[in-house]
């Protein structure tokens, strides 16, 4: 046995051991390739790291936003289902919704939250990392991600009543139960509470950073205050919105670079035109990110969804200044078209179709600068400037002179309707009460201009709550059932203000 | 060839050490052992057998009788018996003084048969553990394509389907059972010391098809395979569902010698199914388009040529009556060479093979070819070292068309589905003559499988190399160390190409051009250093302490190109419209383990053995926190047949019992990756971003399968009777489930051990012999079961109780008490009669159903078909499943026949959902002709619906088969003819007819189909080229 002893079995011995401990011990003996991810240690080294992840973060909005806008369609009067609808496109149609419906799931607003969550952690060490990145870099990236995070918890609280706050990022399960539930009033109030502290003050001599394709935060700020009924500060910030960067003529007020036949320009490649469109998510076919509204929409595909003719109506009813009939910029052609062959009679959703030479990949606008002045509008019609409101809606102030106080950079602007060349709307004299008519014609402008972008059913709930009436709701929706039925019993549901809100999943 | 020679060289290799002895031991007294040598069945006796004794190394001859005399220490010791052509036989004295011993023939299965196991050799009765092992005889008696084809049903416990008829297909395989849904279920495989990956050639861009990573190996030059089915947990990780061990055939004798062989024969057609003539399909056709709401007199418009109208303009071209089937099958052509040198000296020993073979395929241009080049050898640089150099190369060439759901690019599927009216080339209107083009896709909108396999056919050309070097140092007589370093790796080109023209056009592509090229590497080192010591008395003992290091690496890259101008350009790059739906991917992939060992087998007596294995091994899946591992296990036997009173019994040549527990675990799968947090990046618009892609699990453990087996060996008369019984009842923990996460937690996938799944097996497995002066019939079946139950699921979501999973619209269900992956739909029963009944039910796709309907089952009678009507309506795994065999050896002739069988599993009949679904404008089966109408209102075939708005053809029961099947695999007729010259040693001619008939009542092509390697695609039958009869004629010379 003494041979076991020999020189040569220590040496295979030793270098067992020497392998054992140069390599099984250290964890990069274990390093290997695996695709595309990296791990965290391999991330937030340098600006390319927070710019690329931001863009992430808002590339997730790709999975809501389709949805967004049928959903909003189908529970508002602007879309109804056609014959090849599917069951679960009809169910929300007919308000019979299951948790379970495809179309309704929330986890993409989640998605959107925990990964801002997770940017938001970990962008600050990338300041000691980089010196292309400063702190000044770090407040516009922190705040693009806290308005992409409160655009997400906004939505989702005005279309399911609550949300679960998540405090973290997710590096591993939290337990469901103890996420803080708290509903739409509450929500509000936080989001404020995040956001304020990221407001860029217009007055100031700091210079506002723009980061790509961001959402206003004093837009989503001014939309939060008008919701909860704070015009004042609604007017302030809507207005600050659309003065933001600079306060150029140009940029986010409604001139008449999209008027009248250029207006369809919005909608084709809206991702670039960031003069109007203040955020868009973008979609391309070709990278496997298809937009499916064009399969929902177009006759040539699926069509499963068409405009209600309430909606058509309103737009074949208007006015142009000439007396013309009918809104012929925004309409047909636009918004919605003809089915061929049809005899016109059949209407299809076209407003995602308008760029043929590219499929599926008609871009999803967000935020865009009209918007922003028919809620400013709104506002300024509560707060009791109501002249300054129907500028703004009709006309413009590019014609006022003098023009009003704090509006001297808007020489530029022509008006919601005046963009489109459709004549001013007025309120008749004798009438019982002027601001609510005013807000009448405001909502049903945003309507017009805002048709299909996932606005009205937020509009009807939002005027609804204001009036506490919600047969203000009720009547707009149940409207558009041919059977009378249907629509009484849409209607009596409707007028409960807790049916408004979609069931959430469990 | 025989198994006395590899006996030699196992001796020359020390692979087993427990032949040598420390010496010394002293004689005290003069025993002699008295004995008689004979053959079993004929009772011949056997001369010029050398007896040894191993402690003292006398060796004494028998005479003309049989008869020997020789000198022993004691009677508790062990001797040897040779003699060329018997395997030897290893004897413990056990006390006796006279021996009868039996010798059996080398070609058959006997005790003293050396086992190769992956630590080295064992004789078989020396194992502790279930292992199975295919005669060396048996594996190159039929040409088999493939080394799974010679497990199937000669090995119990392991469950081989093979994906399809076409030679070079990969085949599933399992033993004892699917244990994973997100890991590896496939055996480890490792070839001459060499772990072989086999998952990685599961991604590819023929639909339906994957290479078999086991082709590196020709049949013909392997010598043995051993299946290794429980108690080795000294793989650690990595073999949680067995071991197949492979070994090359080794040179065995110093002299030069040179062997070939060659076959050549011809595949038969399919059995076609039947399908509607051009009569019945006008018929149906019109009763399609009024389904569509056409009237009469639009279809006399647009189909003039369906009156008969020869004037029309499209008459010849829609008034054919084609039999597709007939068109697209066709004989195919095998041939096969191969030739085996060997030769050397005691320094240096080389082995070459080289083979060549090409298999046509069933329709025009599918083939496989496959080049294998094989050298190895052993090189004794001193009398202690040697190093033993292996290379294998091989090449193989598939050509063959998709094969999965798509009845647009399956030319099986589209030659059911397209109309007899149609001819496969177009014809010239005004003469009707046939012109040299294909047809197109005309007005019933199905491509032409002849247009498919003439114009568009993928190929897959794979590089395979396997190669590595053993050195081996033999410290002294009880120490071996050794050290195997080698490289697997793997090339594969595959493209494909679905033409314009006679094929109907996928979304936005006329024609559509794919390229994939992947490579695998895998380097590898095993170190071990082996003791062996044989104590007095017949007490052996050894032990093994290794080191194992893998690292792998797979990278593909895959270009998708669309509408190149015309089907005349079919490269990448030449797509012109729409061609920013180019599409390019890649994906790049690693795996590191590593892996200590240690073993100790300890014997007594011949009677009492016992094993313990422990490892322990990292891997890179895993995060630091679970990478770590310990795998024991224990192995014991007792072999009751050397107590009394068995040990007096002459006939019970061999009775032992066996009981194993061991763990291993399932590191395959890129789900651990889910154990650490992750960003993914993608590309959108001009920009490249970065996701989260999930919430991570940093506590996800590795699967965990512990095993009990215990197993039965008996071999009786002469050992021409044995029976092997087994019984595994295996555990796996940790199983990696899928929850689906509530909303609030943004990504719905999340990955944990949430999951425990129970597996008994059982398998049993019965050979016999009757040996007379001129015939030898040997006979046997090996049976086989498997029951899976999931015992736990755990989900985060209270509310869930099963995770159900769609493919291709079929959908699975697991849960608590079931086997892993049940087919889950809607039950049917027959259809409604009339409207009254109908009427009141909601159909599965929300519309209310109406006579001639399908009546899906209600199960919650709320007349409501939804969700909550579903239920489990079959299982894709087999209840009983093995072969049956038998050989009958007459003078110089033999016969063999291969019977395999797989009773009571459910397979999803795709063709028929297809070929009966009523639906559109396709062609039919005859199955239709008895459908529902107002005068054949009992019948369980619906109604035709154009359009299918209600949903009669939605997933159901009516879709599962029942798979069972008995097959005749292979028959085989062989001749050794009289020697007619002194220059060859042996010349054998045969024949082979292979799948001849198949007893089954499933009605598609084939019982035996696989889509591909998943567990999701288990009994999923899309039409897959079937394994067609063939008969082969061939010869075997050795020089």
């Amino acid at each position: 046995m003494k041979r076991i002893y020999n020189n040569k079995l220590f040496y295979f011995i030793g270098l067992m051991v020497l392998l054992d401990m140069t390599f099984s011990c250290s964890e990069d003996f274990y390093e290997s390739k695996i695709g595309d991810r990296i791990f965290l240690n391999q991330h937030f080294n340098n600006a390319i790291d927070v710019q690329i992840t931001y863009l992430g973060v808002t590339s997730l909005l790709q999975e809501i936003l389709p949805n967004y806008i049928l959903v909003d369609g189908l529970l508002s009067d602007q879309m109804e289902v056609t014959q090849s609808a599917d069951v679960a496109l009809r169910s929300i149609y007919n308000r019979n919704i299951s948790s379970g419906n495809p179309f309704i799931g929330g986890s993409g607003y989640y998605k959107v939250i925990i990964s801002a969550n997770d940017a938001l952690k970990n962008i600050d060490q990338v300041i000691e990392k980089d010196q292309d990145y400063d702190t000044l870099d770090n407040r516009a990236y922190k705040a693009a991600l806290i308005a992409y995070r409160s655009w997400a918890y906004f939505n989702y609280v005005r279309l399911y009543g609550e949300a679960a706050l998540i405090p973290d990022e997710m590096s591993s399960l939290t337990e469901i139960s103890k996420l803080p539930v708290i509903n739409r009033v509450d929500m509000m109030d936080t989001l404020i509470n995040h956001l304020t502290p990221y407001i860029h003050d217009n007055e100031s001599d700091i210079v506002e950073l723009y980061v790509f394709n961001s959402i206003n935060n004093k837009a989503l700020l001014g939309e939060i205050y008008l919701e909860r009924g704070d015009y004042e500060k609604a007017v302030e910030l809507l207005k600050a919105a659309i003065e933001s960067y600079g306060n150029e003529a140009r940029t986010y007020k409604i001139t008449s670079s999209f008027g009248m036949e250029d207006y369809a320009n919005i909608f084709i490649n809206s991702f670039a035109n960031d003069n109007t469109v203040m955020a868009a998510v973008p979609f391309s076919f070709e990278d496997g990110q298809k937009n499916p509204l064009e399969d929902y929409f177009n006759y040539n595909h699926y069509y499963m969804i068409k405009p209600t003719m309430n909606i058509i109506n309103s737009f074949n009813s208007q006015i142009q200044q000439t007396d013309g009939i009918g809104d012929i910029y925004r309409g047909k052609g636009v918004s919605f078209n003809t089915v061929p062959d049809t005899d016109n009679d059949e209407y299809y959703i076209s407003k995602y179709s308008l760029d043929e030479t590219v499929l599926y990949s008609a871009d999803i606008i967000l935020y865009r600068s009209a918007d922003i002045h028919l809620l400013l509008a709104e506002a300024l019609n509560r707060t009791g400037e109501s002249d300054l409101a129907m500028t703004i809606l009709n006309n413009g102030m590019s014609d006022l002179s003098p023009r009003p106080d704090g509006y001297a950079r808007w020489s530029r602007n022509v008006g919601i309707r005046g963009r489109v060349f459709l004549k001013a709307q007025t309120v008749p004299d004798g009438t019982a009460d002027p601001l609510l008519y005013r807000e009448d014609l405001i909502i049903k402008e945003r309507a017009l201009e805002l048709a299909f972008e996932g606005k009205r059913w937020f509009d009807l709930m939002r005027i609804a709550r204001r009036r506490n009436d919600p047969s203000y709701l009720a009547n707009r929706v149940a409207a558009k059932y041919e059977d009378q039925a249907k629509a009484n019993q849409i209607w009596n549901w409707l007028m409960n203000e807790e049916n408004w809100y979609l069931p959430i999943a469990k | 060839m025989t198994k006395y020679y590899q006996f030699l060289i196992c001796i020359s290799l020390c692979l087993v050490l427990n032949i040598f002895t420390i010496g010394a031991l002293s004689q005290e007294q003069e025993i002699i052992l008295r004995g008689k040598v004979l053959e079993p069945g004929t009772e011949l006796p056997l001369k010029q057998a050398i007896i040894s004794v191993i402690a003292t190394g006398n060796i004494a001859e028998t005479n003309e009788a049989g008869e020997f005399e020789i000198v022993v220490p004691d009677l508790e010791t062990e001797i040897i018996v040779n003699l060329p052509g018997f395997d030897s036989r290893r004897i413990y004295l056990n006390g006796k003084e006279y021996l009868k011993i039996y010798l059996v023939s080398s070609r058959y299965k006997s005790l003293d048969d050396e086992v190769f196991l992956p630590l080295g050799t064992k004789s078989r009765k020396n194992l502790l553990n279930s292992v199975s092992t295919i005669d060396l005889y048996d594996i190159h008696k039929t040409p088999v394509t493939s080394l799974d084809q010679s497990l199937q049903g000669r090995i119990a416990g392991i469950y081989i389907v093979r994906h399809s008829g076409f030679p070079g297909q990969k085949s599933w395989l399992d033993i004892g059972g699917v244990s994973s849904i997100y890991c590896k279920n496939d055996p480890l495989l490792i070839i001459d010391g060499m772990i072989h990956e086999t998952n990685y050639a599961d991604y590819g861009i023929i639909d339906g098809f994957s290479l078999n990573p086991m082709d590196i190996i020709d049949v013909e030059d392997v010598a043995n395979i051993s299946v290794i089915k429980g108690g080795q947990s000294y793989w650690g990780s990595n073999s949680s569902n067995g071991i197949i061990y492979i070994n090359s055939e080794q040179k065995s004798e110093t002299s030069s010698a040179i062997s070939f062989s060659a076959y050549g024969g011809i595949g038969l057609l399919p059995a076609k199914l039947d399908v509607l003539n051009a009569g019945q399909f006008k018929d149906f056709f019109r009763q399609q388009l009024t389904g569509a709401g056409y009237s009469q007199d639009d279809v006399t418009q647009m189909y003039p040529w369906l009156d008969g109208d020869v004037n029309s303009e499209e008459y010849y071209k829609y008034s054919n009556n084609t039999d597709w089937q007939d068109e697209l099958f066709q004989l195919s052509i095998f041939q096969k060479y191969h030739i085996f040198l060997k030769g050397g000296d005691d320094i240096a020993t080389y082995n070459i093979s080289s083979g060549y073979m090409k298999h046509g395929g069933i329709y025009e241009n599918a083939s496989y070819s496959r080049y294998n080049l094989r050298i190895n050898g052993k090189i004794n640089i001193t009398d202690r070292f040697a190093v033993l150099p292996n290379v294998k190369l091989s090449l193989a060439d598939s050509y063959l068309a998709n094969m999965g759901p798509e009845e647009s690019n399956n030319p099986l599927l589209a030659a059911l589905l397209k109309s007899p009216l149609m001819s496969p080339n177009a014809k010239d209107p005004v003469t009707g003559q046939e012109l040299k083009e294909v047809d197109d896709v005309g007005v019933f909108n199905v491509s032409n499988p002849i247009a498919i396999v003439r114009e568009g056919i993928g190929s897959n050309r794979n590089y395979h190399f396997l190669s590595s070097v053993d050195a081996q140092y033999r410290l002294s007589d009880n120490i071996l160390i050794s050290s195997l370093i080698g490289l697997d790796f793997n090339n594969c080109r595959e493209a494909l190409f679905l033409p314009d023209i006679g094929l109907v056009n996928q979304e936005f592509a006329d024609n559509s051009r794919h390229d994939l090229v992947y490579e695998f590497r895998s380097t590898q080192n095993h170190s071990k250093i082996v003791y062996t010591h044989s104590i007095k008395n017949g007490n052996n003992i050894s032990a093994v302490f290794g080191l194992r290091y893998l690292k792998n690496s797979y990278k593909f890259d895959e270009g998708n190109d669309l509408n190149t101008p015309s089907d005349d350009f079919r490269n990448l790059g030449q797509g012109a419209k729409y061609q920013y739906l180019r599409t390019t991917i890649g994906d790049n992939r690693g795996l590191v383990w590593m892996s200590y060992y240690g073993v100790i087998d300890y014997s007594i007596k011949d009677k009492y053995y016992i094993n313990a294995n422990l490892s322990y091994d990292g891997t890179s899946n895993l995060t630091s926190k679970t990478r770590y591992n310990f795998y024991p296990s224990v192995n014991l036997a007792w072999r009751i047949s050397s107590e009394e009173p068995f040990a007096s019994m002459q006939k019970l040549v061999d009775f032992k019992l066996r009981a194993s527990y061991g763990i291993n675990g399932n590191m395959h799968s890129s789900v651990y990756d889910y154990s650490k947090l992750f960003y993914i990046g993608r590309r959108w618009e001009l920009y490249g971003i970065l996701l989260r892609d999930a919430i991570p699990n940093p506590d996800l453990e590795i699967e965990k399968k512990s095993t009990i087996n215990a197993g039965i060996d008996i071999s009786f008369n002469n050992q021409s009777t044995n029976l092997h019984f087994d019984y595994y009842n295996s555990t796996v923990g940790n199983l990696v489930i899928n929850q689906e996460l509530p909303d609030e937690y943004g990504f719905k996938d999340y990955y944990d051990n949430g999951g425990v799944l129970n597996i008994n097996a059982y398998e049993f497995s019965f050979d016999s012999r009757i040996h007379k002066s001129d015939f030898t019939w040997s006979y046997g079946f090996t049976v086989s079961r498997y029951e899976s139950k999931v015992k736990k699921l755990d989900f985060i979501d209270q509310d869930k109780s099963q995770i159900v999973y769609d493919v291709f619209g079929v959908q699975y269900v697991t849960k608590k008490g079931e086997s892993l992956n049940m087919f889950y739909g809607y039950e049917t029963n027959g259809t409604y009669p009339d409207d009254n009944e109908a009427a009141s039910i909601t159909g599965p796709n929300g519309l209310p159903m109406t006579q001639g309907d399908v009546r899906f089952v209600d199960a919650n009678s709320d007349n409501v078909i939804d969700e909550n009507d579903k239920a489990i309506i079959g299982n894709p795994n087999p209840d009983l499943y093995g072969g049956l065999f038998s050989t009958l050896t007459f003078k110089k002739f033999e016969f063999s026949a291969l019977f395999t069988y797989s009773l009571g599993n459910d397979i999803f009949n795709c063709i028929r959902l297809k070929a009966e679904s009523m639906d559109q404008f396709y062609n039919q089966l005859t199955t239709i002709n008895d459908r529902w109408n107002s005068s054949n209102t009992g019948s369980d075939m619906p109604k035709a619906v154009y359009g299918d708005y209600r949903g009669n053809t939605v997933f159901s029961d009516r879709w599962i088969e029942d798979g069972s099947y008995l097959k005749l695999k292979e028959f085989t007729i062989s001749y050794i003819p009289p020697k007619f010259s002194q220059l060859y040693r042996d010349l054998t001619v045969f024949m082979t007819a292979s799948n001849i008939f198949t007893l089954t009542k499933y009605t598609g092509y084939d019982p035996e189909s696989f889509y591909q390697n998943n567990i999701y695609y288990m009994g999923l039958d899309f039409g897959k080229i079937p394994n067609a009869r063939s008969i082969i004629v061939g010869i075997k010379l050795a020089l």
